[in-house]
């Protein structure tokens, strides 16, 4: 019952952020915008692919929290019991997770970016001008004046085949679109490229882990171990990097080229308010925050109690 | 359907959603203020306890009463989240700091710690009702609304005497509310003071009740003027004069549950009769009252009314049904365990 409320309300969430991406089922009348079609706004392009990325984000960040709480219990004692059974089903879970995440819920994400979102997907894969054989770039540098890639490493044709399916597929580029009507580069690059770099991690030291265990020689192997104790935080971060993507993507629009950013700030509030309002909740959720991480560590320390393992 | 039958609808449905909110939150307010007065840990502990299995469920009733408002009545939601935006802030910050004293405070040993969460819990409770309750003052009397639809005052608009007044009848009604509940679900010495405390607390409240009542009328005579044929005007008013009358005659009786199901009436009477002065208002404007926002010309399109109008429809009475089974499966006195709060 609490997986099925919290993956309701997640879905409900993942709409609203989805119509704010790519609106859909309304239309403008005198400057609002009225619901005329419920599930085409419900359904609209990105609810489904954000949905189904976002879901498997979660159970990547579960695989990874119950695999580094069992390496701690075997890191003390290789033979634990319970420490084994955790680590199994979360080797497993997380491999399957990791690997459906990049395909096809990743591949299907990005598609849809490529095709209702341009301005967003040229900023994120670093597209400054229009190219056929458009490549995908593994590394690079983004700099601002003038917007370019330094230090570029690429392979060329592979975004444009990964995107539409075909390599000669021309993918619109930065210089396509208004000055004033494109994200900002930096932090899009940046923060997609390096979730990208976590989630080729994550397979990784699944998959490694999936190999031992089936060699039934994990338990031995003390550095991949320590590799996932260390990667608890890591599926948090790549989800936050994720969520910067999108977010910072979708700029300069509240609503996709219907209400700009700008335009949707209060009257009545002041920016000082917001700015207090911000620093108070940063404040309280960072004592939580550590006295959440405080009781989770006495928790762990205490141990599984006899009857639950 | 049509357009004003719907907007009635959802103006009867925001304020039902309200009422649900007032009387399920309410009471665990109440508790979260008496917590303070709880005498020993076992006290602390059987109070926090009582509205464990409820208290979260119960206050998912002001997000949905929130959302009601955001989707039926969109204009009234930004003028009223935005121009109540300071006092909105300190009411989450009382509502996090509430949530967390319940999974937070047992889990260490150490007296301070669990002090600190004792407060967290009561002052947290106490701040959310006064807040709430000047919030649903400033509401009744009106507040400056703009020709734009905007809130046109300050954080310090909304404390003005009346509002505040509200507030601390709020406070007042939650602690009676609150522990008729203590007394249903505790016993012995806890239960003793805590039918005293309902019984004083009954008497503080109908005092208050009266005052602020006179005050509504003699400054707000604008309220009334079309309430002689509203029907649910009458309905909500001999509610509250019934309800009142009753308790402390049942807390006599020691018809506990008798009394805390009065205590709820007159919780919902008293919104009731708020609600239906205000009809067709929303939030009365203090500047000009052509300037109110009202239910017929600040909602939402026909056909969003109408989806609005169908989920509701399917989602309420599964909301209520759950409500039902949780409130059977732990009704009878409270009872500690080795995992709880």
């Amino acid at each position: 019952m609490v997986a099925l409320g919290a993956t309701i309300s997640a879905f409900w969430i993942l709409v609203a952020n989805s119509w704010q991406q790519t609106p859909a089922g309304h239309i403008v009348v005198n400057g609002r915008a009225e619901l005329v079609d419920f599930w085409a706004a419900v359904f609209n392009p990105s609810t489904l692919p954000r949905f189904f990325h976002t879901l498997t984000a979660t159970l990547i960040a579960g695989a990874f929290f119950v695999a580094g709480i069992a390496t701690y219990y075997l890191l003390k004692n290789s033979s634990h019991l319970f420490g084994r059974k955790a680590m199994k089903l979360a080797v497993i879970l997380g491999l399957f997770a990791s690997v459906i995440q990049v395909f096809p819920f990743g591949h299907w994400h990005g598609q849809q970016v490529a095709a209702t979102q341009p301005e967003k997907f040229a900023a994120i894969m670093g597209i400054y001008s229009t190219e056929t054989k458009a490549p995908v770039v593994l590394f690079a540098v983004p700099v601002d004046k003038p917007p370019e890639l330094k230090a570029r490493i690429q392979i060329p044709g592979l975004l444009s085949w990964l995107a539409f399916g075909d390599v000669n597929a021309p993918i619109k580029g930065l210089d396509e679109f208004h000055r004033d009507e494109v994200p900002p580069l930096f932090l899009t690059f940046v923060s997609y490229h390096n979730m990208v770099v976590l989630g080729m991690w994550f397979i990784l030291v699944m998959g490694l882990a999936a190999f031992f265990l089936w060699k039934d020689t994990l338990w031995e192997r003390n550095w991949l171990l320590k590799a996932l104790l260390w990667s608890i935080p890591l599926p948090v971060l790549a989800s936050q990097l994720g969520w910067i993507a999108a977010e910072v993507g979708r700029q300069p629009w509240t609503v996709y080229r219907l209400l700009r950013t700008e335009h949707s700030v209060s009257v009545t509030v002041s920016a000082e308010t917001v700015l207090f309002a911000i620093i108070v909740f940063f404040v309280i959720y960072a004592a939580m925050g550590f006295t959440y991480l405080y009781l989770v560590a006495k928790k762990v320390k205490q141990g599984p109690e006899p009857t639950g393992a | 359907m049509e357009l004003e039958l719907l907007q009635t609808i959802w103006f009867g449905l925001v304020t039902i959603l309200f009422i649900g909110y007032a009387v399920m939150d309410g009471f665990d307010l109440g508790v979260g203020m008496l917590h303070l007065f709880a005498r020993s840990e076992e006290e602390k502990r059987l109070t926090m306890n009582s509205v464990g299995p409820f208290w979260d469920g119960n206050e998912v009733w002001l997000i949905a009463a929130g959302g009601a408002v955001f989707a039926a009545f969109a204009p009234v939601y930004a003028a009223i989240w935005s121009g109540f935006y300071v006092a909105l802030i300190l009411l989450l910050v009382a509502l996090l700091a509430r949530a967390v004293a319940f999974d937070y405070r047992a889990k260490v040993e150490r007296a301070r710690w669990r002090q600190f969460f004792d407060w967290c819990f009561g002052a947290g409770s106490g701040l959310i009702a006064l807040l709430l309750g000047v919030a649903f003052g400033n509401i009744l009397h009106g507040i400056p609304i703009d020709a734009r639809g905007e809130f046109a005052g300050t954080f310090w608009t909304l404390l003005n005497p009346y509002a505040v007044l509200i507030g601390i009848l709020t406070v007042l009604l939650f602690t009676l509310h609150g522990a008729l509940w203590l007394a249903l679900k505790c016993e012995g010495d806890l239960q003793a003071r805590m039918i005293l405390t309902a019984h004083r607390m009954w008497i503080v409240v109908t005092a208050v009740y009266m005052i602020a009542s006179v005050i509504t009328v003699v400054t707000n005579r604008g309220l009334f003027t079309d309430v002689d044929g509203n029907m649910f005007w009458w309905i909500s008013l001999l509610a509250v004069i019934f309800a009142m009358a009753f308790i402390p005659v049942l807390i006599v009786k020691r018809r506990l549950l008798l009394s805390f199901i009065a205590s709820s009436i007159m919780i919902a009477g008293m919104i009731g009769v708020a609600a239906a002065s205000l009809f067709p208002m929303l939030v009365p404007s203090t500047i000009d009252p052509a300037q109110s926002l009202t239910a017929f010309a600040h909602s939402s399109s026909r056909y969003t009314l109408m989806v609005i109008f169908w989920i509701a429809l399917i989602g309420m009475p599964i909301a209520i049904l759950w409500k039902v089974i949780l409130y059977v499966s732990f009704r009878g006195k409270t009872v500690l365990t080795k995992d709880s709060y």
